[in-house]
């Protein structure tokens, strides 16, 4: 009967830790630029209001480079694999409703674009973006 | 003659002679009475000492030999071949949950608190935490709050904060535009 009590106060303890210790998130690497015809990714839908709305309706032409979902542990940053540049994200800390993250990014030419802590409530999207002459480049993150 | 007296004396002490004894005879019967005594309950301590695991294991014998298909009958054959190995089997489940209840039902309430206080821990279950199926990017939210800047570094640029708001959530962008360009957002 010990044991079996331990083994249960066990398995909800290691429930209850994991939870704590990692998030889900996905993310979407986006090119903008200005073509001559309107044209959006149907992958980008998610995004689809946002990035008619200005300033992004500024451009007309939107394509997927990369995404996809990262698993990430807490106090263990998780490198993005980027079409141009490179993206890192810290999961620092979470709670039921908020996630305490750490992103940077450097941009295509290897140099640093920007180095962000933010608390970002559960679901909600979080965009980076840095321009280049007439184009953008666009890192949209949701994480649960 | 010493041998001979001292089987008198143990006569003597179990009763089966009766003949006079002088004071140091008496005394000798009286010793060996006592010695008697303390043989037997050294003897019945022993007994007593005889540890539960053995007994235990005794029962358990006797019970396998219980739960065993009886000796086929000639008289019964069909009872010999069917009944007996099924009752055998139900019977040791029953003396195995009647021995242990007690364990048993503790084990269970104790298992069924511990995974109440876990799914109380685990929250609440809102949609908001289940991912939805094979799209990586449906995702539902749990409040339309925006993200808090705790810290913002632009090297070589120039960064804004702003708040995309529809009916899917608030949005937090940081636009970061580089020094060297001449009119920003």
């Amino acid at each position: 009967m010990r044991y079996a009590l331990a083994l249960a106060v066990l398995v909800a303890s290691s429930t209850v830790t994991r939870a704590d210790e990692k998030a889900d998130c996905d993310y979407l690497e986006i090119a903008a630029s200005n073509g001559k015809a309107p044209a959006m990714d149907g992958e980008l839908k998610p995004l689809d209001k946002k990035l008619k709305k200005p300033p992004f309706a500024s451009w007309n032409t939107f394509h997927k480079l990369s995404g996809g979902p990262v698993a990430l542990v807490k106090q263990k940053a998780d490198a993005l694999k980027l079409a141009q540049g490179g993206a890192s994200i810290l999961l620092r800390d979470r709670s039921e409703k908020k996630l305490e993250l750490t992103v940077s990014i450097d941009g295509a030419d290897g140099k640093r674009v920007l180095d962000n802590k933010q608390s970002v409530p559960i679901g909600e999207w979080s965009m980076f973006v840095h321009t280049a002459k007439d184009d953008g480049h666009i890192l949209a993150l949701t994480c649960k | 003659m010493s041998a001979k007296r001292d089987l008198d004396f143990m006569e003597h002490a179990d009763g089966e002679l009766e003949t006079e004894l002088a004071g140091d005879g008496r005394a000798k019967v009286e010793a060996v009475k006592e010695l008697g005594e303390l043989v037997r309950g050294r003897l019945e301590r022993a007994a007593d000492d005889v540890p539960e695991a053995r007994f235990a294991a005794m029962w358990s014998e006797i019970d396998k030999s219980i739960g065993k298909p009886m000796v086929k009958s000639q008289t019964l054959p069909v009872l010999a071949d069917t009944t007996p190995s099924a009752t055998g089997l139900w019977s040791r489940i029953g003396r195995f949950l009647d021995t242990y209840r007690s364990q048993i039902i503790t084990g269970a309430i104790s298992a069924g608190a511990v995974a109440a206080l876990a799914l109380v821990l685990r929250g609440n279950g809102d949609p908001a935490t289940h991912r939805n199926g094979s799209d990586p990017i449906d995702v539902q939210r749990v409040s339309h709050r925006p993200a808090e800047i705790e810290d913002l570094d632009t090297p070589g640029g120039t960064g804004t904060v702003f708040n995309l708001d529809d009916e899917d959530g608030s949005t937090t962008v940081i636009w970061v535009t580089p020094e060297d360009t001449v009119e920003g957002i």
